[in-house]
């Protein structure tokens, strides 16, 4: 257990002991007595007393506790007596939606999180644990592929901060497909996640409009003194409106792509479709369909039809079919006899 | 007494002369302690699997007005002759910095010499163009 767990945990079983209306006025001793007793270790006076004057002034926790001590009674006491620092009461479906809600967000910001962040985590955990019935089973009841561990995610935060707060960043960017270095002012408006990668979308002023940045493709990010440009709400409502994926071709508007799926293959698309305009125009009595996109082509729209090109058939735009079966050629050609 | 603000400023893209081929200058950071300079390169076909980098110890940037030099005193992600970072590729990239002694931000022409001998494989950056009015405040870490 963390530190900071560990004491919010201590903030938590003095809160109940200063708010036990049996056994009001606890004693110093009965404090330290009931976080050996919760905790399972020892506890010293001075420990417990730092304890309580973080309760009542320590600026991050903000709890503000209103503690005194009560020489007539020998024991501390809230001189407001409705107080709590458990302000919100949490039911235990609200618990069960914090816990499957924490462990998400911990997935996909792992250590890469503030310190403000930690301790709101920290309190909710302890909250959480106070409630939690003793012997429950703590093993891990969820899991994803999303990692924290490649390459530009450490620039999160930085990105997290800078699109929160406005504030305009200078990065380093290498381009995959230019293959060129190249420095961008950026005025982050968003993080997205995508197929368990992470972008910043943003004003660039070198490109003068809205553009998507892979984390793995930055170096150095630096916040930047200087005026934040607005980007309109409806641009960035707009901006990933119609693409699947990230990076939509270049000069290319909405398209209506069809494409006929064996059966198995259209129970996934009835169940995940690719993209909000996607429909299904008819279906055939083998339990083949024809389904029907709206959006603006992308490389990863591309990619998702050559890794299903074994169940379904592109049947419309033209330059869509050409595309995959050159793809397709190039992959069983020697590279001197490819077509690109 | 007035604490000093240690305010750091970066000059994004400058314009330069350097022969073809040298890794892109791409910003320039005037900093209280020290002058930090990032570079990007890629490598190509003219060496054979990309070939090597390195930068001499006796790099300097010079003020063009006054001919004052200030010397290298670190490199990042690219290592001081005679060690060599080999690339394994044609498609090979490299990000990396060299730190000077400071300079203060000034309107000024600056050269970044690696060697004069030789302009064809040094790495030497003439006529850098540094702008005050183009000059933007880096925010501290601590203002984060």
């Amino acid at each position: 257990m963390s530190f900071n767990k560990e004491a919010f945990l201590r903030y938590n079983i003095i809160d109940s002991c200063l708010t036990n209306k049996q056994h009001p006025y606890p004693s110093m001793a009965v404090l330290i007595e009931k976080c050996v007793t919760e905790i399972g270790k020892t506890f010293s006076v001075s420990a417990i007393q730092k304890d309580i004057k973080a309760m009542k002034e320590d600026v991050l926790l903000n709890f503000n506790a209103p503690i005194k001590f009560s020489k007539s009674n020998n024991g501390y006491y809230y001189t407001d007596p409705n107080y709590s620092i458990k302000k919100i009461q949490l039911q235990p479906q609200d618990i069960e939606a914090l816990r499957a809600a924490i462990e998400m967000l911990s997935m996909y910001t792992g250590s890469r999180v503030n310190q403000q962040f930690n301790v709101a985590v920290d309190k909710v955990l302890a909250a959480v644990h106070a409630h939690e019935e003793p012997g429950r089973n703590k093993r891990k009841i969820i899991q994803s592929d999303t990692s924290q561990h490649y390459k530009g995610f450490e620039h999160f935060e930085t990105f997290l901060h800078a699109a929160s707060h406005r504030i305009p960043v200078c990065f380093v960017h290498y381009s995959y497909t230019n293959r060129n270095f190249k420095s961008v002012i950026l005025h982050p408006v968003f993080l997205k996640e995508f197929q368990n990668r992470w972008y910043v979308v943003g004003f660039s002023e070198k490109h003068d409009e809205l553009r998507t940045f892979g984390l793995d493709r930055i170096y150095e990010p630096k916040l930047l003194k200087r005026a934040y440009k607005e980007t309109d709400e409806q641009v960035t409502n707009d901006y990933f409106k119609h693409i699947y994926g990230v990076y939509p071709f270049r000069d290319m508007g909405v398209q209506e792509i069809e494409f006929t799926v064996l059966p198995m293959l259209s129970d996934y698309l009835n169940a995940f479709p690719i993209h909000e305009s996607q429909e299904r125009v008819n279906q055939l009595n083998k339990g083949n369909a024809r389904f029907r996109l709206q959006l603006i082509p992308s490389v990863e729209l591309i990619s998702l039809f050559l890794s299903l090109t074994g169940q379904m058939r592109i049947t419309k735009p033209q330059w869509i079919k050409e595309h995959i079966q050159e793809t397709l050629e190039n992959a069983l050609t020697d590279e001197k006899n490819r077509k690109r | 007494m007035k604490k000093t603000e240690s305010v750091s400023y970066l000059i994004n893209e400058p314009h330069y002369k350097a022969t073809a081929g040298r890794p892109a200058l791409l910003r320039i950071e005037f900093a209280p302690d020290y002058t930090k300079v990032d570079f990007g390169y890629q490598t190509n076909d003219d060496y054979f699997k990309g070939g090597w980098v390195r930068i001499a110890k006796e790099t300097f940037i010079r003020l063009q007005s006054s001919q004052r030099k200030f010397s290298l005193v670190r490199a990042e992600h690219i290592p001081i002759a005679p060690e060599q970072h080999h690339f394994s590729t044609i498609k090979d990239w490299l990000y990396f910095s060299l730190y000077f002694q400071p300079i203060a931000l000034q309107d000024m022409m600056i050269d970044l010499i690696e060697d004069e001998t030789d302009d064809e494989t040094n790495f030497n950056y003439y006529h850098i163009e540094i702008k005050r009015e183009h000059a933007i405040q880096i925010m501290p870490y601590s203002m984060v």
